[in-house]
């Protein structure tokens, strides 16, 4: 049992402007937010002893969290990575960083993103470079053609011909993330968009349409983790971490779509349209003591619409194979029952990767959400996810 | 880009060598049967070392699929159906669909192995919709 104040709590943000950022590297891009974070928290620097940083798409480096550090002239960490599981690693490294501070290894702990995978990628080198990456299985995937939209488009698919999902029904999402975009001076992409605009857009990969998919951006985050009493100390109003949930699967859509390995009875728990997700979630709503109609507010991670549509069934806000009827009506948009990336999302707020979906949830916590603010919102939860939705964290966030 | 080439293992030549030769096989486990794909080292149901590299019917089914208008790769013509195919003997792979018909390619349709050289050393199993 934790000392009551001991518990770690999210006590600073920092977000820098998104979009197309022509003349800004991923270096400058993370101390940018860095140096926002550490000023809205008010932490003296020297008290930062923890850093995680989350690698590069181009040029990474295996000293990029030592780059980053030095560059921040944070001198000795007792706890120092780069991680590197994709769109996942941001709510990783808040359950790494309440570990450090909660088991007191760590006074204060800093988790940085920033890259120009928009303004940075040459034209037409994109694709090589995400094989390089190692996006999808080198030798068993990439020689069939396969992509990153490709890959969602299958799970896509597979959920239309199971339960009868629609392209307009995945248009819903875009439209919600953009209305919420229009109301964050910060988003990339603000014009209004329908949902007729959306299955009208150019087909990338059937049945995915380009609005369906996040655009390339750049942009960065920061998030800074303390305990409670040293928070309190701070200028922001600490935001509480009720609960946490990993699950991880397959990298491999062939043995993702059948729970290869799992035990005979979990079997048919998990496909290509059934992911681990609901196991994060029954340990982050178990753990916070919550349930998912208890959320005011949610920031779900939108590489791709049926991204968020198959985490409407897996966090439990649905049956399966009923989030395409969930995400219509207005349901998801601010004013309805659960308000979906306030901010904009990956899909009009921009930026890259999932930070700000976790910053977005602390702000609405801290009542800062200006014109997009859930009125009186409580909790918020927060959700990663990488690798063809076979990678998933999820935090639900309070306030102090 | 151009056409992307694996680079076989000491476990995944024979499954790269048996697609050469027209004849594809893949592993099988000798203690609890199941057919395995992607090459691995231990079964990953029962963590039996006894995998046998076996001949497949070529019979399957198609488990999902998307279309892209182009190719990602300079060589290859669009449009290009990505498939997951589910093998007869309940393995699964991910392929290409060969047809004149892109976009009139279901879930559940029945499809055969087929087979693409596209290069001097490679060989790639690939599928056709069973007329």
């Amino acid at each position: 049992m934790l000392r009551p104040g001991s518990e770690a709590v999210i006590a600073g943000l920092g977000e820098p402007p998104v979009g197309r950022l022509i003349g800004k590297n991923p270096t400058e891009l993370h101390i940018d937010a860095a140096m926002l974070a550490i000023e809205d928290s008010g932490i003296d620097k020297h008290d930062i002893d923890g850093l995680m940083t989350t690698g590069t798409f181009l040029n990474d480096n295996i000293r990029h969290h030592m780059i980053i550090g030095e560059q921040l002239g944070i001198h000795c960490k007792l706890f120092a990575d780069t991680l590197r599981s994709g769109g996942h690693s941001y709510l990783n490294g808040v359950q790494i960083a309440k570990w450090a501070v909660e088991s007191g290894l760590c006074k204060a702990v800093l988790l940085l993103r920033g890259d120009t995978t928009l303004s940075g990628v040459p034209k037409g080198t994109a694709l090589k470079a995400y094989i390089e990456y190692g996006a999808h299985p080198i030798e068993f995937e990439v020689p069939f053609g396969i992509t990153v939209p490709g890959v969602y488009a299958m799970l896509a698919q597979r959920h239309m011909h199971e339960y009868g999902t629609t392209s307009e029904q995945l248009a819903n999402i875009a439209v919600a993330c953009r209305k919420h975009a229009a109301l964050n001076p910060k988003a990339f992409k603000r014009d209004p968009i329908t949902v007729d605009d959306v299955v009208n857009s150019r087909m990338v990969s059937t049945p995915l349409h380009l609005l369906d998919c996040s655009p390339t951006c750049d942009g960065a985050g920061a998030v800074l983790i303390t305990s409670l009493e040293r928070a309190r100390d701070l200028k922001a109003k600490p935001v509480r971490i009720l609960g946490l949930g990993q699950a991880q699967s397959y990298y491999h859509l062939a043995h993702l779509a059948r729970a290869t390995g799992a035990r005979p009875e979990d079997k048919s728990r998990f496909s290509l349209t059934k992911t681990v997700q609901s196991v994060a979630a029954e340990r982050a709503f178990g753990m916070a003591g919550v349930k998912p109609t208890d959320i005011d507010v949610a920031e779900l991670y939108d590489s791709f619409t049926i991204t968020v549509l198959m985490q409407f069934e897996d966090l439990g806000y649905c049956a399966k194979g009923e989030g395409g009827a969930f995400a219509a009506g207005g349901r998801i948009e601010l004013g309805g029952e659960l308000p979906v990336n306030t901010h904009g999302g990956l899909l009009s707020f921009g930026s890259s990767g999932g930070i700000n979906h976790i910053i977005e949830a602390a702000r609405q916590m801290r009542g800062e959400g200006g014109a997009r603010q859930v009125k009186d919102a409580k909790l918020a939860l927060a959700t990663n996810v990488s690798a063809v939705a076979s990678n998933h964290s999820i935090a639900i966030l309070g306030r102090d | 880009m151009s056409r992307f080439l694996p680079e076989p293992s000491k476990i995944s030549k024979p499954f790269w060598d048996s697609c050469k030769a027209e004849a594809m096989q893949i592993q099988k486990c000798g203690d609890c049967g199941t057919y395995i794909f992607y090459p691995v080292y231990i079964c990953p149901e029962c963590a039996s070392r006894a995998l046998a590299w076996t001949p497949v019917s070529g019979k399957g089914s198609v488990h999902t699929f998307t279309v892209a208008e182009k190719s990602v790769f300079e060589e290859v013509e669009g449009p290009v159906v990505v498939a997951l195919i589910e093998l007869e003997e309940g393995a699964m792979m991910t392929s290409n669909i060969r047809t004149d018909d892109p976009y009139g390619v279901r879930i559940g349709m029945p499809v055969s192995l087929a087979y693409e050289k596209v290069s001097e050393d490679f060989t790639f199993p690939v599928f056709e919709p069973v007329r």
